[in-house]
């Protein structure tokens, strides 16, 4: 009786053990890539970092004399440091780099170090992980260059400032740890010591210094920044281990999400299990109560059921991790060109120590749904499973109290209403999925959207010039007034060509921000538009800054410092400490959300100014922007104008990539879930319900109306939950992003909705995907006849 | 009077593991409208299996049958169905209700489904005609129940309510009181002859004697085979039944039972 009830099992379901083995197939193949891909990729940023030696603490200077002795100063003795260093770099710009015409531009936005290849500390290698040389005439490039424009090795580039220009063969593509993230807005590109110095002699370079300081055992990487705050060195935002870690998120987050997708695969498998174990049980009803009368125990019973599942998740789980390790290349590919990615044998003692735990909890999970056999006398089990005497409350609907419905939806609304339980695993399943699609879709959306500017604590404008040169002078020294005369002949130039503008500056300066102690400071930025109210920017609180001594400060700051509005904060620029008051709450995701906007009247020091951007406004409201930013790229290609989407670009555009790649991957998934999930419950119920089907027939049912039952039946649900999901995804997926956008420096966001994206288009991709999956399952509905319900002679 | 099912040479064969089993041989029988028949014979013989090839319930492998005027061996799925909904109703051991459905609702399904039962005005007009027959066969008290909440006799009348909803001109019956106790089989047999004898056509499988014995004619069939019928006079009077019951356990007797 054993071997014949597995084989009929196996025989008559065949469907459902295939959905069911793919299942747990996907769940360890998923789990095991997750894990073995999170464990390979932190532990590559963390062996990265060892194998290039990076600093602790990365401070970036302009190359001043003054700067020079006060750091070698402050880190000589000093009980946190062990070692610091610094190396010359130049500034070069987008525009400075002259690119072969079939390969894409450089970025604007981006800032550029020339730089020699370093010996010491932040080494870079090359895209075989090996160090390297360059000779004369050869460049080298970041990884992110080369996927961004396609510029490849032996590619043929120039840079010229001045009168010093030099043509280069692409090298080699590098790998660079600090600079290397495609969140990291600045990259370096190395030349060899002969170029470097050719370039060095040039006064029309801007010279940087990047220091590396290396600190003692113990003491920790905010230790150094805030002595560097206190010690009034820091420029611009500290660079550190954990920042330089946090700018590989992205990374990270396809393996978190991977995770996240294989627990809910997990979980969906689970469901399933329980109702197909369950359904087995109650469909062997009368084997159980025979087994049981002749005097068999529950536990051998359960092994009987036990060695099907046993087998599935053993088999499952073997075939998803070998498949997990033929993957996982492919799955590194992409980040092994950023990092030194080595797998190792822990990789694999964890992915198979996953999968163990996946099986073994799969297993343990099988032996509790089959305690129902316990419960089960052994008449009541021949019986059916009827027990005497049960009687449950009718939720029955009344179909002659239905008007106009007609039978077969009738019958799908009763389903539904009587036998709720059922289909619970369609309706979480159907909502989870569409979470899962339509957040990132509104993540995208929104960070796509042309408000998007508000979050990074920036005024909606018309454009930016995104050269460095208009500004590279001004930056750490230079007149303001200088930098306005210059903005006002570009402004003329403009009027010229008919295109009518205003430009103002928006100034960031270097700032340590505390409230009581000095020692507890902290390193941040400050946004200022010169000559441009402070109204014009979003506050999520309070009033904008007017007065000299006001500031807003970003709600990061005011959690950090514990203040509102209405408090003091002390702000140290340059070597000037001011008391301001908190008038406003705003959000900025530049540099993370560390960041104060000062008032218009606050008086520039140019020589505490990390960057500077240019903003314009088209004046004449009477014409079509889009045409006039146009007019102005034309006519002025050297300022390297963008508008508001091609400046933003270059801050989320490759997060946007990577997030579109993730939607995509989710999307792909989630089909695929529904599919097999809405196939193998159709068939399952189709089973149980034969005896329906075959009673619907004799009174002179059609096939087509008993499909139309059974496809209203699932299309109710679909649509309860997609609606559900959708609902949930648009309202609370602000809530549910909260965690991300807060690491990013945003922390009130309202995720933009486009309607017909997440309404419509995605809900009926769902709809038409599950639809189909019901139809092909209920083929079999032609083959019942009532000799499927009837024992005949 | 005109016939309402003509078989002929109806075979059915089955093939189980390469094997092929006749189960029905060429058989040939009429129905008059009106008229009540009964199919008897061993277990295996083939009764359920005849009822339900002339009743388009199952294909048959050749022969013909002719329901009302029309050729069922080679109609299609949806014709059939039509024939089904319209002009049959069926009545079977287990009673086969839809236990999501309450006691009234599994008699008018079928009729609700029909042409006649979209609008609102004519769902009304079933649900008088259902109340009707319900209180006929004295099972109106349990409309509002759960299937599961009455008895197998009561059940079994509110399967003939079902079958008898849509007025077909024939009633395919299962052995209708395989499942019940002397009395309620007694009860549904009664009811079964007053549907008759309103003109309702009745083929009837059974067991059980004193069933038969109730009918007009009785086919028996063994191994596939109708080896005889015998004629009954049509069933009026109660006090008959004793003298029918002699008379079909006689020619019983003969034929082998």
């Amino acid at each position: 009786m054993f071997i014949n009830i597995l084989k009929r099992d196996i025989k008559r379901k065949k469907a459902m053990n295939l959905i069911l083995f793919l299942f747990m197939i996907a769940s360890s193949l998923l789990i095991s890539e997750s894990i073995s891909m999170l464990y390979t990729t932190s532990n590559a940023i963390s062996q990265f970092e060892k194998d290039s030696n990076m600093a602790d603490n990365i401070v970036i200077s302009l190359s001043d004399d003054d700067y020079f002795t006060r750091m070698n100063d402050w880190a000589t003795n000093n009980s946190l440091i062990n070692n610091i260093d610094s190396e010359n770099v130049l500034l070069v710009s987008a525009g400075d780099i002259a690119v072969p015409s079939d390969k894409d531009k450089l970025d604007n936005q981006t800032v550029y170090l020339m730089s020699e290849v370093p010996d010491n500390y932040n080494l870079v290698f090359s895209h075989k992980n090996k160090r390297f040389d360059l000779k004369d005439g050869e460049i080298a490039l970041p990884v992110s260059i080369n996927e961004k424009t396609g510029i490849d090795l032996e590619d043929k580039i120039s840079i010229s400032k001045g009168d010093f220009t030099k043509d280069f063969t692409v090298k080699y593509i590098v790998k660079d740890v600090v600079f290397g993230s495609s969140m990291m807005s600045m990259k370096r590109i190395f030349l060899n010591d002969n170029d470097f110095d050719y370039f060095n002699r040039s006064s029309a370079f801007t010279d940087k210094e990047i220091w590396s300081i290396k600190k003692n055992k113990d003491v920790d990487y905010s230790d150094i920044d805030k002595a560097l705050s206190a010690a009034s060195l820091n420029q611009g935002t500290p660079i550190n281990g954990d920042t330089i870690s946090l700018t590989y998120l992205m990374e990270l987050l396809t393996a978190v999400i991977m995770i996240v997708v294989s627990i809910l695969l997990i979980f969906i498998s689970f469901l399933i299990l329980r109702f197909t174990i369950v359904f087995t049980i109650e469909e062997d009803c009368k084997e159980i109560g025979i087994m049981k009368a002749i005097g068999l125990k529950n536990r051998t019973i359960k092994s009987i059921y036990m060695t099907k599942y046993f087998a599935l998740s053993v088999i499952g789980g073997i075939i998803g991790f070998l498949l997990s390790v033929l993957f996982s290349d492919s799955l590194l590919n992409n980040l092994s060109k950023y990092l030194i990615m080595k797998t190792d044998i822990v990789n694999y003692a964890m992915s198979t120590i996953s999968v163990a735990f996946i099986v073994a909890l799969t297993v343990g999970y099988c032996f509790l749904c089959t305690r129902k056999i316990n419960k089960l006398t052994a008449i009541s089990a021949i019986r059916q499973g009827n027990t005497s005497g049960r009687m449950s409350i009718s939720r029955k609907l009344k179909l002659h109290k239905t008007n106009h419905l007609s039978t077969p939806a009738f019958f799908a609304f009763n389903d539904l209403v009587v036998s709720f339980r059922k289909f619970i695993i369609l309706f979480i399943t159907f909502i989870l999925g569409t979470i899962l699609i339509i957040i990132p879709v509104n993540i995208i959306n929104t960070l796509g959207s042309d408000e998007v500017i508000q979050f990074f604590g920036l005024s909606v404008t018309d454009f930016n010039i995104g050269d460095i040169n208009v500004t590279q002078n001004y930056i750490g020294g230079g007149n303001i007034s200088d930098l306005i005369t210059d903005l006002l002949t570009i402004e003329e130039r403009a009027k010229e060509k008919n295109v009518d503008i205003t430009l103002f500056p928006e100034i960031n300066e270097n700032i340590s921000i505390y409230t009581d102690n000095v020692d507890e400071s902290l390193s941040i930025i400050s946004f200022q538009g010169y000559d441009y109210a402070a109204d014009n920017y979003t506050y999520l609180n309070g009033k904008a800054p007017q007065e000299e001594d006001e500031i807003a400060i970003t709600s990061i700051l005011a959690d950090y410092f514990d203040v509102g509005i209405g408090d003091h904060v002390n702000c140290t620029i340059g070597d000037k400490t001011y008391s301001y008051k908190v008038t406003a709450l705003f959000q900025s995701m530049i540099n993370a959300g560390n960041s104060i906007r000062l008032s218009s009247k606050h008086k520039v020091d140019l020589k505490n100014c990390c960057t500077i951007s240019i903003f314009g406004l088209i004046n004449d409201t009477n014409v079509n922007k889009n045409d006039e930013i146009e007019i102005l790229k034309r006519e002025f290609p050297e300022y390297g104008i963008e508008d508001n989407k091609e400046y933003l670009e270059s801050y989320i555009g490759n997060s946007i990539d990577q997030l579109g790649a993730i939607k995509n991957m989710v999307l792909i998934l989630v089909m695929a879930i529904n599919f097999l999930i809405t196939s193998l419950l159709v068939q399952m119920l189709l089973t149980k319900e034969i005896h329906e089907v075959g009673v619907l027939k004799s009174i002179g049912y059609k096939n087509r109306y008993i499909r139309k039952w059974q496809v209203l039946r699932i299309a109710i649900i679909l649509i309860i939950s997609t609606i559900s999901g959708t609902l949930v995804a648009n309202f609370a997926g602000g809530f549910l992003t909260s965690g991300i956008f807060r690491m990013m420096g945003a922390t009130e966001i309202n995720l933009r909705i486009q309607p017909l994206e997440v309404f419509v288009i995605y809900p009926i991709i769902i709809l038409v995907v599950t639809l189909i999956a019901v139809l092909v399952s209920l083929g079999q509905i032609n083959r019942i006849t009532i000799r499927d319900i009837n024992g005949q002679e | 009077m005109s016939k309402i099912l003509s078989v002929n040479n109806l075979c059915k064969t089955y093939i189980i593991n390469k094997r092929q089993i006749n189960v029905l041989k060429n058989i040939d029988f009429d129905m008059e409208e009106g008229e009540f028949v009964s199919i008897m014979g061993p277990s295996g013989s083939g009764k359920s299996t005849l009822l339900y090839a002339v009743s388009g319930m199952d294909h048959m492998t050749s022969g013909k049958a002719v329901f009302a005027g029309k050729d069922i061996s080679n109609l299609s799925d949806n014709k059939m169905a039509d024939l089904r909904l319209d002009e049959m109703g069926f009545v079977f051991q287990q009673m086969h209700l839809l236990k999501n459905l309450s006691v009234f609702d599994n008699v008018i399904v079928s009729a609700y489904y029909s042409s006649n039962g979209k609008k609102k005005y004519q769902r009304k007009m079933i649900n008088e005609y259902a109340k009707e027959l319900m209180r006929k066969l004295e099972v109106i008290d349990i409309a509002d129940n759960d299937i599961t909440e009455v008895s197998g006799g009561q059940l079994q009348r509110v399967c003939i309510c079902r079958a008898m909803i849509n007025k077909p001109k024939m009633i395919f019956a299962d052995e209708p009181t395989g499942a019940l106790n002397s009395k309620a089989s007694k009860e549904v047999m009664e009811e079964l002859n007053r549907i008759n004898a309103e003109g309702t056509s009745i083929l009837l499988v059974t067991h059980d004697v004193k069933v038969a014995a109730s009918t007009d004619k009785v086919l028996y069939l063994v191994d596939g085979n109708i080896q005889g019928e015998l004629s009954l006079e049509k069933y009026t009077d109660k006090s008959t039944s004793q003298e029918r019951e002699r008379k079909l356990n006689a020619w019983l007797m003969e034929m082998g039972w």
